[in-house]
């Protein structure tokens, strides 16, 4: 543990090696994460490696569950370091991420000092010379033994390497955000009264982010950046059979794919891949020797935890399982089967005898259930049922309906 | 019973936005300029044609002359088919356009709202989208809304209703889908364009205001911000439709419509309808016929199905059609709705039963042009049993019946439909 005054300029050769265990390769680090049970892919692998030697914080955005966490702590346990982790969240001041003043403590000292206190002015007549007589001796109070450390600085002060986890980053508000950034800069940590903290070793700094907000500019030039997004099926695969879920290796390739498939859906939270795991888990539990419909409905919810996404899961599921149940084909522009081109007269629709592109019988099973009564109860003229899916309109895709305004880019600019 | 279950019907209300609206003798010469404020360039106009009178040429030129670039859909069918839809998005999409204008009545501004919503998901089957707030991008292209009859109210509404001749083509489904995303831009009320409609066109749309006006008063969403936009319409249609039918060319009473379709969409549009528009839309899914006839001929076989529920309310509705209720008991007033609502029928001169809609009369489809095919396969009205039992089934599942004030169910709502088709209106009257 070294103090510097602020204006020491002296700060660390990145490139020096701390006595935990360096990678050699990348191909290294693929091998060490995969002794430790994680299944890094190239690119994940490269940017691990280039932080061992750039020493540079990592900044890794993706969606829930998808091995972000995972990752610091099995970097931790590969190098032999210590985690620290600090889990961010709204409202987080630096006093729970950096240091706090220990009050109670200093109080109780100086209870404990008051004689002391009292002989120390005893000889001062006016009450200006006492207080500068304490002031004289106030450091005392604003030293290291009162100071209470938190995860920021405990990094910084920790006599042994550590790999230092700032979970969901994006949680916390700018404020936090600025005073990450000489830790991710400099490795240090002003203590205003006291001084500044100078990493003795390196910490290897690993920050995670649901995408919630955009982190600041600043922020992320610091850190090698990287975006995690659900693995391909090959690897997810991979993942779930060596978590030993008990699943055979054809059925959990099929629930790969089902998983995959409900990733594809407009979910309000998709399926991760822990929760996939879970899922494997449970479904081996139940001795499942095949994946029916049945059977993934009545255990979905152990992927999917909205009331909302919970029921259009159910009624993906069976097209999943067997992609050649009988779906309405997702027509585009013309929904309507019937061939006829934009001659400006009336079409011809002979109502009787035309083939359509769908099974035979769905048209009709499909209008006979709008003639069934109560069927518009959820919704009702905007009755309560129906904001469930408030706020969450927005499944749509950046271009969709692109369109509605095209002209508007490419209009000719009049000449007058 | 559960208490909850004692107040579940719509303890929450919801009241829907309008868009803004110009209204009055010559709103429409704003049109072009309107279209300009908000950035139009390129517009498809949508509309049935109107054929037989020169209004959309008038528009159109007008918005030439301001400087837009007008595109041309007129193949709108009365009764909008979801293929009119999708042709009007091919063809915004092939010529790249940026807004839409809707000339017309009802059919008109429901196929443009169809249009955009189905543009703005990417050409997704408009069919798709039944149902309540179904659409998931709230951004849609722009939409004046002009309106040429005084009934539909569509141009103010959250509402449009389209036909689905594709699900299955032996039985066709008019549906209404209800999204604040289909909410026009702007909408434009001038008396000056109803002066070219029908006389029997005109009464029977006033008809359609009588309903969108009297549904919301009695319906189980009924609350008081659409209260008074409801009576209010039924006074003023009780004063104004005869004129606006009997004179066509007099501004007093085009106006006095004009005013009163607008107001009675706003009632409907948050106080909810009832069976009058369920009937209307499962006989026009059947037989192509007008929404306006439907609702003409089945509004007095539904408020006298109803009115045992609401004696009170259809009292006040008597007073609003300008009968003298003083001294009469509620129980009085309220038969005395009845009557003047279906003197104001016979006064019309409006068909009395649906058996008695033989006349292709030329207000069919697009004007002049006569009948479409969808129109010509229709089937033939008879009032049999079975498309009676056939026609019940719609209207139960229609997304108007929840808001209707008394319980429907197959055995109660039978016999009004029948009555609509083989009954006679002089049992009605007491």
């Amino acid at each position: 543990m070294s103090v510097h005054l602020a204006d020491d300029t002296s700060t660390l050769d990145p490139t020096v090696a701390d006595d935990a265990i360096e990678f050699t390769d990348v191909a290294d680090v693929v091998e060490r994460f995969a002794d430790a049970g994680y299944l890094a892919d190239q690119r994940l692998a490269t940017t691990v490696f280039l932080q061992s030697r750039l020493g540079k914080p990592i900044l890794l955005e993706g969606p829930a569950g998808v091995g972000k966490t995972q990752l610091a702590k099995t970097l931790a346990e590969v190098t032999g370091r210590e985690l620290l982790r600090l889990q961010c969240y709204e409202g987080q001041d630096e006093t729970t991420a950096l240091y706090e003043w220990d009050y109670g403590k200093q109080l109780l000292y100086t209870q404990v000092l008051r004689e002391k206190i009292g002989q120390v002015v005893a000889d001062t007549s006016t009450i200006a010379e006492a207080v500068e007589r304490i002031g004289a001796e106030e450091s005392v109070f604003f030293s290291e033994r009162f100071l209470a450390p938190r995860p920021l600085l405990e990094a910084v002060r920790s006599d042994h390497p550590v790999v230092l986890l700032v979970d969901e980053v994006d949680r916390a508000d700018e404020a936090l955000e600025a005073v990450l950034l000489e830790l991710l800069a400099e490795y240090q940590v002003s203590v205003p009264e006291i001084g500044t903290f100078v990493a003795t070793h390196q910490p290897m700094i690993v920050l995670t982010s649901n995408n919630t907000r955009d982190l600041s500019a600043a922020l992320k030039r610091r850190c090698l950046h990287l975006s995690l997004d659900y693995p391909e099926a090959e690897r997810e695969l991979e993942i779930i059979k060596s978590k030993n879920t008990g699943l055979s290796e054809t059925l959990a390739a099929k629930l790969v794919e089902i998983v995959r498939g409900l990733r594809d859906l407009d979910l309000r939270k998709a399926p991760s891949i822990s929760e996939a795991i879970d899922w494997a888990r449970t479904l081996a539990v139940l001795g499942a020797d095949e994946l029916n419909a049945e059977i993934l409905s009545d255990t979905a919810n152990v992927v999917v935890k909205y009331d909302r996404d919970l029921t259009r899961a159910i009624d993906a599921i069976p097209r999943l399982v067997d992609p050649n149940a009988e779906v309405p084909a997702h027509l585009h522009g013309h929904g309507h089967g019937h061939s006829h081109g934009h001659s400006r007269d009336h079409h011809d629709h002979d109502h009787g005898d035309h083939d359509h592109d769908h099974g035979d019988n769905s048209g009709q099973a499909k209008r006979a259930a709008k003639d069934a009564p109560g069927r518009h109860a959820d919704d009702y003229y905007g009755s309560p049922g129906s904001h469930n899916d408030a706020g969450t309109r927005g499944g749509v895709s950046p271009g969709q309906g692109s369109r509605s305004f095209k002209a508007r880019g490419t209009a000719r600019k009049r000449p007058f | 019973m559960q208490v909850d279950e004692l107040l579940k019907p719509f303890p929450i209300k919801e009241f829907h936005p309008f868009p803004r609206a110009m209204m009055g003798p010559g709103a429409h010469e704003m049109i072009g300029p309107e279209a300009l404020k908000l950035g139009f360039k390129r517009t498809l106009v949508m509309t049935t044609g109107l054929r037989g009178s020169d209004t959309v040429h008038k528009i159109v030129e007008s918005c030439k002359y301001h400087g837009l670039e007008v595109v041309l859909f007129d193949q709108v069918e009365s009764n909008p088919k979801d293929y009119n839809v999708m042709d009007a998005v091919s063809l915004y999409n092939t010529e790249q356009c940026d807004s839409f204008i809707s000339i017309g009545g009802g059919s008109a501004h429901d196929a443009c709202k169809g249009a955009r919503i189905s543009v703005a998901h990417d050409g997704r089957n408009i069919n798709e989208f039944e149902g309540f707030n179904k659409s998931e991008n709230p951004k849609n292209p722009p939409h004046i809304a002009v309106s040429t009859t005084a009934g539909t109210g569509s141009e103010t509404s959250w509402a449009y209703v389209i036909t689905d001749t594709t699900t299955d083509p032996d039985k066709p489904h008019k549906y209404v889908a209800f999204d604040d995303a289909s909410v026009t831009t702007l909408a434009i009320d001038d008396p000056v364009l109803y002066y070219d409609c029908p006389v029997a066109f005109t009464a029977q749309c006033g008809f359609d205001v009588l309903a969108h006006a009297s549904e919301p008063y009695v319906s189980r969403l009924n609350f008081p911000p659409s209260m008074g936009n409801a009576l209010h319409a039924v006074r003023l249609t009780a004063r104004h439709l005869r004129e606006a039918t009997w004179n066509p060319t007099e501004l007093a009473g085009r106006e006095g419509m004009m005013y009163a379709q607008y107001i009675a969409a706003q009632a409907f549009n948050s106080g909810g309808l009832g069976i009058i528009h369920s009937i209307s839309h499962a006989v026009s899914a059947f037989y192509d016929t007008h929404h306006g006839l439907n609702n003409a001929i089945a509004l007095p076989r539904v408020w006298a199905f109803n009115m045992p529920v609401l004696y009170d309310r259809f009292a006040d509705l008597a007073e609003a059609m300008g009968v003298d209720t003083h001294g009469m008991t509620k129980v009085q007033a309220a038969d005395q709705a009845l009557n003047a609502a279906i003197r104001l029928l016979r006064d019309v001169g409006i068909p009395e039963k649906f058996t008695d809609v033989t006349q292709d009369s030329h207000i069919k489809n697009r004007l002049g042009t006569g009948p479409t095919k969808f129109y010509e396969n229709r089937k033939e009205i008879s009032g049999a049993p079975e498309s009676i039992d056939a026609i019940t089934n719609h209207v139960l599942g229609d997304a108007c019946t929840p808001g209707n004030p008394k319980e429907c169910t197959f055995e109660t709502v039978r016999p009004v439909v029948d009555h609509c088709f083989n009954g006679d209106l002089d049992d009605l009257i007491s």
